[in-house]
Order: structure tokens, then sequence, then C-alpha cells
């Protein structure tokens, strides 16, 4: 009976299937089984994607359009710029293109340079000029003869006339005219007298922390052929600005100038407030010291 | 007690609340907490990161992502979106925050108050970004960690139409459109990028220089851009974002190793003026292609998987997100080094 077979071969497959399914359900873990069917899912919408028609603006189309009959035109002139652009970038790079953050990287790194100089020098002999009124000026001379030994003396018609000695922890101040002598516990009362100008420079410490924390860096410029360099610095608190030469291959200050607002403050015109010349450890200061000490008993 | 149960346990969340509790405190207390707080920073980077995650995701997404980090079970087509929803806003924060570094760095040079101490002090601050954008990016990993350790469920029929999100042809060279929300992205990112430059700006009493003269640095924008356009050119496939993800980064590293070969030069010939000038190169070489990855790179790539082309990100893409700004960090942390070290010889 044909139709019998049927039936049974009809039955038979039935079972295999349930068979099947069974021993495929027992034997796909449900993680794969759903990994599986987002991956048909995927696969269905990129097939239904790209059956559908795809429906843009007119803008849309027009720029395809554009894009694609230009393509070729522009992927070679896409490829000659970028190369241009990478020589051109380079080429600027090499020939030494200006750039301010550049020469602030350099101003920065030479200026914690001179200050770290500075902090480990051990003798120093400074000349300070102020400018006077009538065109006249007053002068005086710190010595640094070791890091915590130093002298100041204010000058008047070539002669000290008062002296600030510092040795250690001993500070004296010495009147040349009246032969006073007044010894001080500290630096405090200093700022009240007329060494008030060189507490900044009374030590290589002081000097160099007072070009770390007070002195606010603008610009720098290379001068004599890049053996010196001159720094600029601001200092709002006391409304001047200081210029700096230094000294390129022993990083130390030859020069230094102070510029102060003028009295009307009008403008932002800065005048010559101080002049300093440094002498860094070019002399044996402890000996001339000593021979002026003789010279001036001998007066 | 089912694991549910065992997260609404009251003493186990006062326990956190006080082991969160201590370590604020003890962070307060050791009076080094006001060294780790930048305001600014803290907003450029969560409103970058926003900025970035936009560019990349619409409303509709992002909403759809913290919908599966809050439940246990998800549909897994969804979770799957999800997981590259918080793993692009792990890797955003991550590179929003070297990007606040980078320009932190930049802008503490500009500004001459304080001194140098005051500039090195504000150069040494500029690193905090990074600890918040590194925080996020850790924070973003959470959800990402939850959704893989999620069991999946068969996803609905309809999912396709739930979650597909714009689509296009192949016939328009696979460029996604972009949506109302990416350009809300882009233009946010813009924003924030010259709000931070005119508020450097403004605030300097005294500048040394304007960043913005930093911020187009010729040299490094030509090479990167052209060595980008080159790589793009020569290996194409640029309309996934994947080539754009690996040409910054690429271009970005040759122009730094360009610059660290000049530094090394300055050292031997002791001329702290290459060394400047190659460090500019470098840094702005870094900040370029960063730029490039978030603005071109990741977020093509991201739109191309929403738009079911591709699975997932890929490795390289991955390792250049991940790895190439943590060597713009390492050159920053190294330029600082080399600016504040005294020289032998100075210019």
């Amino acid at each position: 009976m044909p139709n019998e077979n049927n039936l049974d071969e009809h039955n038979h497959d039935t079972k295999t299937d349930e068979l099947l399914r069974q021993v495929l359900k027992d034997d796909l873990p449900p993680q794969v089984e759903a990994r599986m069917k987002a991956q048909f899912m995927l696969f269905r919408e990129n097939v239904e994607r790209d059956q559908q028609p795809l429906k843009i603006s007119a803008a849309m189309a027009d720029w395809r359009r554009f894009f694609n009959l230009k393509w070729a035109v522009r992927r070679e002139v896409l490829a000659f710029s970028s190369l241009a652009m990478i020589v051109a970038g380079a080429f600027l790079h090499v020939s030494g293109h200006r750039s301010a953050m550049a020469e602030t990287l350099s101003f920065l790194n030479s200026s914690l340079s001179v200050a770290a100089k500075v902090r480990y020098a051990s003798s120093m002999e400074c000349r300070m000029r102020f400018p006077a009124e009538n065109g006249k000026h007053r002068s005086s001379i710190i010595r640094w003869v070791s890091p915590d030994v130093a002298r100041v003396d204010l000058i008047e018609h070539g002669k000290p006339s008062q002296t600030l000695l510092i040795y250690g922890e001993d500070i004296t101040l010495a009147d040349h005219f009246s032969n006073d002598f007044l010894k001080y516990q500290s630096l405090e009362p200093i700022k009240e007298t007329d060494f008030a100008f060189a507490l900044e420079f009374l030590s290589p410490i002081a000097l160099a922390t007072s070009m770390y924390e007070k002195w606010k860096p603008q610009h720098f410029e290379l001068k004599a052929h890049g053996q010196k360099a001159a720094f600029f610095f601001l200092n709002n608190g006391e409304k001047a600005s200081l210029e700096m030469i230094v000294d390129l291959d022993t990083q130390l200050p030859l020069t230094l100038k102070k510029y102060s607002l003028g009295p009307s403050d009008v403008e932002d015109v800065y005048e010559l407030a101080m002049e300093a010349q440094f002498l860094w450890n070019e002399i044996d200061l402890l000996k001339k010291i000593d021979d002026q000490t003789q010279q001036g008993r001998d007066e | 007690m089912t694991q549910r149960e065992n997260k609404r346990n009251p003493f186990l969340i006062l326990g956190r609340v006080l082991v969160l509790v201590i370590l604020i405190s003890a962070a307060i207390l050791s009076g080094r907490f006001a060294d780790f707080m930048d305001f600014y920073g803290l907003v450029f980077v969560i409103f970058g990161g926003a900025a970035l995650i936009l560019m990349s995701f619409s409303i509709r997404e992002i909403i759809l992502a913290f919908r599966a980090a809050g439940s246990s079970v998800r549909p897994y087509l969804e979770s799957q979106k999800a997981l590259l929803f918080w793993q692009s806003a792990s890797r955003d924060f991550w590179m929003i925050g070297v990007l606040a570094t980078l320009m932190s760095f930049v802008i503490a040079l500009t500004k001459s108050e304080g001194g140098l101490e005051g500039i090195a002090t504000r150069m040494a601050s500029a690193l905090i970004p990074t600890v918040y954008g590194a925080i996020l990016s850790v924070i973003c990993l959470v959800p990402v960690l939850k959704l893989k350790g999620m069991p999946p469920i068969s996803p609905p029929k309809k999912t396709t139409d739930e979650i597909t999100v714009e689509k296009t042809s192949p016939q328009m060279g696979g460029l996604i459109p972009l949506r109302f929300e990416n350009i809300i992205g882009y233009v946010l990112f813009a924003a924030l990028i010259t709000g931070t430059l005119i508020k450097s700006s403004l605030t300097s009493v005294d500048p040394i220089f304007d960043a913005w003269e930093w911020v187009i640095y010729w040299p490094s924008l030509l090479v990167v851009l052209g060595g980008t356009t080159a790589l793009v050119l020569f290996v194409g496939n640029s309309n996934r974002g994947r080539t754009f993800t690996l040409g910054f980064p690429v271009t970005g590293l040759i122009g730094s190793f360009m610059g660290i070969i000049q530094v090394l030069l300055g050292f031997s010939s002791k001329s702290i003026q290459d060394i400047a000038a190659a460090v500019t190169f470098i840094l702005s070489s870094c900040f370029f292609a960063l730029l490039g990855i978030m603005l071109v790179g990741a977020p093509i790539e991201d739109r191309s998987i929403n738009g079911s082309q591709t699975a997932k990100h890929s490795t390289l893409s991955r390792v250049s997100w991940y790895v190439f700004p943590l060597v713009t960090l390492i050159l920053l942390v190294v330029t600082f080094i080399i600016v504040v070290t005294p020289m032998k010889k100075t210019l």
C-alpha cells in the first residue's frame, strides 16, 4: 500500500525531526543559541538593508553624484595634498618655525638654570647704582664672601658711609661717620634702614629664591651672537620690571636693571631705579676686603 | 538569600556608605585634598566626555544603555548595544582627561603668576584632570563588566526595529549621516575647547604667550593631517572610522618620535632651544592626533557599529584609544621633567 508507506515514512521523518530537535536542543547552550540568533538577525538586517531602496534627500543625492563622479580626481588631489602637507610641516619645523611655546620653554629652563647656578655660587661682588635727583646717583657694593658671609657698603663720595655685615647669624650695621655699631638678631629691622634694597641680594639663596618666587617671567632675547641673553621679568607687587643679562656660558647674571613706575604712575612709564653689575668668582673677594680694610685703617 | 536580596540588605548598604564616608574623610583630613581639586578641570572632563558620547550615540541609545545597566536581564542585542555604549563612554572619559591635562599644561605655561614656582606648580597640577578622566572611565567600566556577565536572553522578533538606528546603504559609501545629537556633541566640544582658551586669555594678568598660538602650530598640524590623509587613501575603509582611528595615533606617534630624536640631539649639543622646539612639536602632534581620534575616528567607528556594519570595535582601535593617550601622558611628564631640570648650558 503506497499511502500507508508514505504515512509510515512521514511518521518516521517526524519522529526523526523531533529526536534531532531534542538532541540539538540539549547540545546547544542558551548563550550560544542567543548569540547565533543575534548573528542571524544582523545578517538578515544587512541583507534587507541592501535590498531596500534608499530614501535620501535631493541634496544628499546631489552630493553622492558629485562624490562618485569626482572621487577619482579628488583622490589624486588628496594624495598630492597629503604629501605636500607632510613635506611642508616637516620643512616648517626643521627651518626653525617660531613658536611662542618653544621660546617660553627655553626661557623657563634657562631661568631655572640661572637660579640653580646662583643658589650654589660661593662668592660674588655686585656694584649697584641708584639714580637720584639732579642727575646724581647713589651707589653700593655687595660682596658674598661665602654663602653665609656677606658685606654691603653704601658709598658716598667714593667712600663707604655705612656697612652691613652678615656673618652667619650675626648682623651688624656700622656707620663710618659716627662710628656707631648696631647689632641685629634678624633681618626684619633691616627693612626700615637704607639697606632695604639689598635684602634680595644678601645671599645666593636669597637671590635665587627671589628669582624663583617673586619675579614673573615675560620673555627673553638673545644678544651678542648667542653668547648672552636678556631675560625680562615683572614684579607687580613692587610695580617694577627687571632686565637681567645672563652670560650663557657661565649661566650667571652679568647685569641687572630694575625699572619702577614713575612717580605719577601714568601710562605704565617705567624709569630706571637700580642697575647692578655682577662679578662672579673672578677675584679673591676675601683678599680684596682685607686690602680695603687695611687701606681704611691706614687712612 | 538570593543575590538580589543580598544587594538590598540594609546593613550591606550601610556598610558601603560607611566605607565611602571613611575614604572621603581620610582624603579630606589628610590635608592634601585641595591639591587634587580642580573644579574647571572636572567640569571640562564631564562636559567633554558627554560631548564625545553625543557625537557617537543618539539620546535613545543612551537611555537604552542606562536602562540595560540598571536591569538584571536584557535582550541579547540590546545588551550588546549597551555594552558598546559603556565601552565607548569609558574610552571617551579617559581620552578627554588626557586632553584636558595637555591643555592645562600648555595654559600653565602661558601664565606668569607666582613666578617660576607658580608655573612649575601649575604644570604639575595639570595632571589632575587625567585622574578625573580615569575615575570616570573606571566608573563606566562597571556596567561593562555587569553586562558581560549578564545571562543573555533571546532577542524579541522586532528587536531590529527597536534597536537599529538610521539605516545606511553601501551605495552611500557607507557614510553614516550625522544625527541631531551628534551635531550637538560636536558643537558642545568645540565650545568647550574654545571657551577654555578664551578663559585662559581673559584670566591671565601678564600672559607670557597666547595659548591660541600653540593650538595653531602649523608644522604638527600639517604632518598629522597629511599623514592621516595619506594613510586613509592608501588603506581605504575610512567609512568605518578604523583607518582614521589608527591613522591619527600613528602619525601622532611618528611626529612624537621625530621630536624625541630631536630632544636627544638637543641634549647632546646642550641646546635648550632645540629641545624646546622638539618638545613643542611632540605636544602639538599628540594634541592634534588626540583631537583627530576624538572628533573623527572614534565617532565614525561607533556610529558604523551602531549601524550594524561591523560587529565590534577592532582590537587595533582599542589599543589606539587607550595606549596613545597614555603615551601622550608619559611624554607630558617627560616634558615637565625636561623643563624644570636645569641644564649645564642654556639656549
